[in-house]
């Protein structure tokens, strides 16, 4: 690998990270949609920043381009403010004709057939190796002190993103630390795009966001996670497309922030869908345990037998539940240890015949509360403590205790078991 | 008595009609004054019009007969709780410092001495036990605490609430009151939207009673008779709702 390539990787590298840790305030201000319209709107700055130095000079593309990369942002604030039009059709309507114009711009200048003009159409879709030595060291740089801005002002971005009037409140100048803000986005764009490209550099500001709030709730993490996503993605992505010639490299980048995301999606720990399924299962393992637990209080209600004892098939045919849930609720009780099982019998242990009484006791205490407090009908109020009864914390029996003034028997007569 | 709060011939609008129309009213210094109206009626205008966060067309307010400018650091500001979206990834203890902001502290870091304070903060709204709580898993009582310990870190003279106890439970409502009350014995000035008509006589010494125009403002006792309560809720000024209705659906350029 020879020094450039080296050179490439870095510069990606660091585009990816600054690009996730600024795209997370776009993400946390419900703006994520801009980043694409700016990135869209920096194609004619850097067709005319070509045009007017003559050939691909870093400065002038990049002054040109974060002059209409903020036009296009602030045509959407107009277009929002002035007419009826909402922000999506806004930011769809600068998105294209900025694009559009960039578009016709690019064949124009490539209709010159200027020789100096190889290398702009990679500005579309992205090609780290169309960047030169000096490109390299001057989107570095650029790069390195937008990070270092972010990390000053990131206490300040914080709470404008969070609550920018209470911000204005208490003095701080809000309306020029947003100016800030999107200063440093478009500039974070105009440094990736000639290796993203503008299409897609959108993603890079926020796809690692959404895989950090896929891991955590926490913004601390939520940034940390964000920046080295992004900075993982862009070098591999470079050296993927440096490795296999040809290769464009902002799809590449893409593509592996989006496997990140889905995977994230799946299993992440904070909201993950798997999480989710787990959740459930063990929930429901829960609540049909404790229907398992009522059938065998109410056949024991009214008996001392010592040991508690049942027939497997006797206890399903009372639990009134479908096979596969009762056993669900049967292996959950045994693994609490509030049973045992042998061959056919069930063996109800001491801890299983106290949770018993404390489930039914629940039941029927929420019962009494609709009854009296909702003044439901008695014959109405069966159904949603068959719910209720699942999610009562100790300290809502306590309230409701009080609050009931200590009851020993519900709406239909039967008594409140003590635990 | 000094004046907290002054307002002369006070006019604010969103657009061409006015929201607040020709205020002029005091608010004495140490008082613990509930700002009252129907629905609609301009209190959270006139709130955030003292604090500076709307411009008004007419006239003026004067915070210790000074403008906003110079006594900013003297206020402290609790915006109302919908105001802002909770499944925003921020701890309770990030927001809680967040009282330590300011133009001063840009580009700083919070001091030793910051941090104490949010602590403080934090446990004088008996929150102390929800520091790493996410904030969307708070109730709205207990949201309601951490935004007023976040003003509590202002350590200001002056403390300006909207609607506190929206959507709060009893307990937190008691508890919010507690610290409120104390901040008044304290020689605190408190200001704050509140539209119980029920508990208002217990709770404010003094009043600024609107809708649109002043009804009253002056000693609770005095503003929240059953007369002037019947000109603030009782007649509707339908016929304003039906000009400014006219206004936005013509456009009339009037300027």
């Amino acid at each position: 690998m020879s020094l450039y390539v080296i050179g490439i990787i870095v510069s990606c590298t660091i585009i990816g990270a600054v690009a996730a840790n600024i795209g997370l305030y776009s993400v946390l201000q419900k703006k994520s949609l801009i980043t694409d319209a700016i990135s869209h709107a920096l194609l004619p700055g850097v067709m005319v920043g070509f045009l007017i130095a003559g050939e691909k000079n870093p400065w002038s593309i990049t002054i040109c381009a974060t002059l209409t990369g903020l036009a296009g942002a602030y045509f959407i604030d107009f277009i929002v403010k002035k007419t009826p039009i909402k922000s999506d059709a806004a930011i769809g309507i600068s998105l294209s004709v900025l694009f559009g114009l960039g578009v016709v711009l690019l064949t124009y200048i490539q209709n010159t057939a200027n020789a100096s003009q190889s290398g702009l159409e990679s500005f579309l879709l992205g090609n780290a190796a169309s960047m030169q030595q000096q490109d390299l060291v001057f989107f570095c740089v650029l790069g390195i002190i937008i990070a270092i801005c972010t990390r000053l002002l990131s206490k300040e971005f914080n709470l404008i993103s969070f609550n920018p009037e209470y911000a204005n409140a208490i003095g701080i100048p809000t309306k020029r630390l947003q100016l800030v803000l999107r200063i440093l986005m478009v500039l974070t764009i105009v440094a990736g795009v000639q290796a993203v490209g503008v299409v897609l550099m959108a993603a890079c500001l926020i796809i690692p966001s959404i895989v950090g709030r896929y891991w955590s709730a926490n913004i601390r993490i939520i940034k940390n996670t964000a920046w080295i996503v992004g900075a993982f993605c862009g070098g591999i992505g470079a050296y993927f497309s440096y490795a296999f010639d040809g290769l464009p490299t902002g799809p590449v980048i893409v593509l592996l922030l989006s496997v990140l995301a889905f995977i994230s999606v799946f299993i992440g720990g904070n909201k993950g869908l798997m999480l989710g399924l787990l959740n459930r299962r063990k929930s429901l393992a829960k609540i049909h345990s404790e229907h398992v637990l009522k059938t065998i209080f109410r056949l024991s209600e009214n008996s001392d037998a010592e040991p508690l004892v049942f027939q497997n098939r006797e206890l399903y045919a009372a639990a009134d539940l479908p096979y596969k849930q009762f056993n669900l609720g049967l292996q959950h009780l045994r693994k609490q240890g509030y049973v045992t099982l042998k061959h056919d019998d069930i063996f109800i242990l001491r801890e299983g015949q106290i949770q018993a009484r404390k489930i039914v006791r629940l039941h029927r205490l929420w019962e009494l509360y609709l009854l009296k407090r909702l003044n439901l009908p008695a014959d109405h109020v069966h159904e949603n403590a068959e719910q209720i009864e699942h999610i009562l914390t100790p300290k809502i029996e306590a309230a409701l205790l009080k609050d009931l003034n200590h009851p020993t028997v519900d709406p239909h007569k039967s008594k409140i078991p003590h635990v | 008595m000094k004046t907290a709060i002054e307002a002369h011939n006070l006019t604010v609008s969103y657009t061409q009609m006015p929201v607040l129309w020709n205020l002029d009213f005091t608010i004495p210094q140490g008082s613990m004054c509930g700002i009252m109206g129907p629905n609609g009626s301009g209190k959270t205008t006139l709130l955030k019009t003292i604090m500076g966060l709307l411009k008004p067309d007419l006239g003026y307010v004067k915070i210790y007969g000074q403008s906003l400018a110079n006594v900013r650091d003297q206020l402290s500001y609790v915006p109302q709780r919908e105001s802002v979206d909770w499944s925003f990834p921020a701890t309770v203890w990030d927001i809680v410092k967040s009282g330590r902001y300011g133009p001063k502290k840009l580009f700083k870091r919070l001091n030793a001495t910051d941090i104490q304070i949010a602590e403080e903060a934090l446990e004088r709204v008996n929150m102390a036990a929800f520091k790493d709580r996410q904030i969307g898993q708070l109730s709205g009582g207990q949201q309601q605490r951490v935004f007023l310990a976040r003003a509590l870190c202002r350590d200001a003279d002056m403390y300006l609430l909207d609607e506190p106890f929206t959507g709060v439970d009893v307990s937190s409502e008691a508890t919010l009151m507690e610290v409120l009350n104390s901040l008044n014995a304290a020689g605190k000035t408190i200001i704050m939207v509140h539209h119980d008509l029920n508990s208002a006589p217990q709770y404010f010494n003094h009043a600024v009673l609107l809708n649109t125009r002043l009804i009253a403002a002056g000693p609770s006792a005095e503003v929240l008779t059953s007369e002037n309560l019947g000109t603030a809720y009782g007649a509707k000024l339908s016929i304003l709702d039906e000009v400014r209705q006219e206004f936005k659906n013509q456009k009339y350029p009037l300027h």
